[in-house]
């Protein structure tokens, strides 16, 4: 982490992680024009713009939220590419209507692209932990589930009836599962290339 | 990974190992390249599930928070026009008159525009719902009641606190005009017009009202010819350009 580098606009990041309403409201009122400008002049409407910037305001809350996310350039641009590429995205899967793309210059250069990688490569990571998280067996998914919604693994270890010892050895195991799951799984080794 | 490596992941994390355990597993972090990968992997997945069960509530908020404000913002951007016609019932009055007096309109036509006859205000709200804020509450009433010299306090005292609201900004900067404080009004603006914002337009259309307040014709006109076709406020502009010429 360059914490050098860090953007001024990373009082946007902070405001989101902190579901500060002001921050949001500054958001929708500054950024999110362009993005719905956008996407009605590329075969969208209104309502699949708002659509997509909810989606990528809360793919940027996560990141915020897990792993610290740390903004190294401005936020209009880093969120207009976001949502532009995400939107291009949904456009290719649903390739059933022709789709126009009136393409316009966005500032290309490199401190705006690495981030926005960055939460590309961060929501992908996402999904696939959860798409693996949903393939466990039962046991698994609760014990889990419990371990990270309740205070305590005593607490966890009650509510199974099963013994202390147990409930902390089946958590490490089960997560160990899961990790193992995601490291086969070829989405996992595109990431990491 | 066997289970006992992952189980030695628990303990580490959770701290549970003695210093000459923790000392072995951190060498082994150093010099295994697949066990130290697979460790980052298991606290990323902790980090994962940790963020999916424990924070949900908060999530939950955030989540709601933002449908209800995308809302509020589609329908402010959405509706504003109609707003503004129901607000002003006197144009009525005006319209009337303009019968009565059509000669003395059909004069005026010829000569140069006056700020009056196009600085027509919305209504404005800047309060959200659910949200109570004295000042903004205040700010709005002022502005509303046309008592601009009460307003330009408040909005200051908000702007400290949101800075870049360019909401704010921009009525501010309208109430600046109406107490003749151009220059304070004009840098505003100028700040305004150099930044996208969903209020671009607008605060083109009420730059140029400063302009013509203060009899600068040219720079009035300057300004007008920004404002796209496509802009709620391009009619209007318009209509000013014809006058100006």
């Amino acid at each position: 982490m360059s914490a050098s580098k860090i953007h001024e606009d990373q009082k946007y990041i902070d405001g989101l992680a902190q579901n500060n309403s002001f921050v949001i409201q500054a958001i929708y009122e500054k950024f999110a024009p362009k993005v719905i400008g956008y996407v009605c002049k590329n075969s969208g409407d209104r309502e699949q713009a708002q659509d997509l910037v909810q989606e990528v305001l809360l793919v940027i809350y996560d990141q915020a939220k897990t792993k610290n996310l740390q903004l190294t350039c401005p936020f209009d641009a880093y969120f207009f590419l976001l949502c532009k590429r995400k939107w291009l995205n949904i456009l290719k899967k649903s390739s059933l209507n022709e789709v126009t793309i009136n393409e316009e210059i966005v500032s290309a250069n490199e401190p705006v692209q690495e981030p926005v990688l960055e939460t590309e490569h961060f929501e992908t990571q996402q999904s696939l932990y959860e798409k693996m998280f949903q393939k466990l067996g039962d046991v698994c998914k609760e014990l889990l589930t419990k371990s990270f919604q309740m205070d305590s693994m005593e607490e966890v270890a009650k509510a199974l009836n099963v013994t202390y010892g147990y409930a902390r050895k089946k958590k490490s195991l089960c997560i160990g599962k899961l990790t193992k799951m995601i490291q086969e799984s070829p989405v996992y080794q595109n990431l990491k290339t | 990974m066997e289970d006992r490596d992952y189980i030695l992941f628990e303990d580490y994390l959770t701290q549970s190992l003695t210093e000459t355990e923790r000392n072995a597993f951190e060498k082994r972090l150093d010099e295994d390249t697949a066990f130290r990968e697979a460790f980052e992997l298991y606290k990323e997945t902790s980090a994962f599930l940790e963020h999916k069960f424990s924070d949900t509530t908060e999530r939950d908020a955030f989540k709601e928070n933002l449908s209800k404000i995308s809302s509020t913002h589609s329908v402010e951007t959405k509706a504003p026009s109609k707003k503004i016609r129901l607000l002003h019932p006197w144009k009525l009055a005006v319209a009337a008159s303009i019968v009565v007096i059509v000669g003395v309109f059909y004069a005026q036509w010829f000569t140069t525009p006056v700020y009056q006859d196009f600085a027509d205000y919305p209504q404005i709200s800047l309060t959200v719902r659910g949200e109570s804020n004295q000042i903004k509450a205040e700010a709005e009433n002022a502005f509303n009641a046309q008592n601009y010299q009460d307003a330009l306090p408040l909005f200051k005292s908000l702007l400290e606190t949101e800075p870049e609201n360019t909401e704010i900004q921009l009525y501010l900067a309208v109430s600046l005009v109406e107490e003749n404080a151009f220059a304070e009004a004009d840098s505003l603006f100028d700040t305004l017009l150099k930044e996208p914002s969903a209020y671009l337009n607008l605060a083109r259309w009420y730059a140029s009202l400063s302009k013509l307040k203060q009899k600068e014709y040219a720079e009035t006109e300057a300004i007008l010819r920004l404002i796209p076709e496509e802009a709620e406020e391009y009619p209007q502009a318009q209509k000013l350009l014809k006058k100006l010429k």
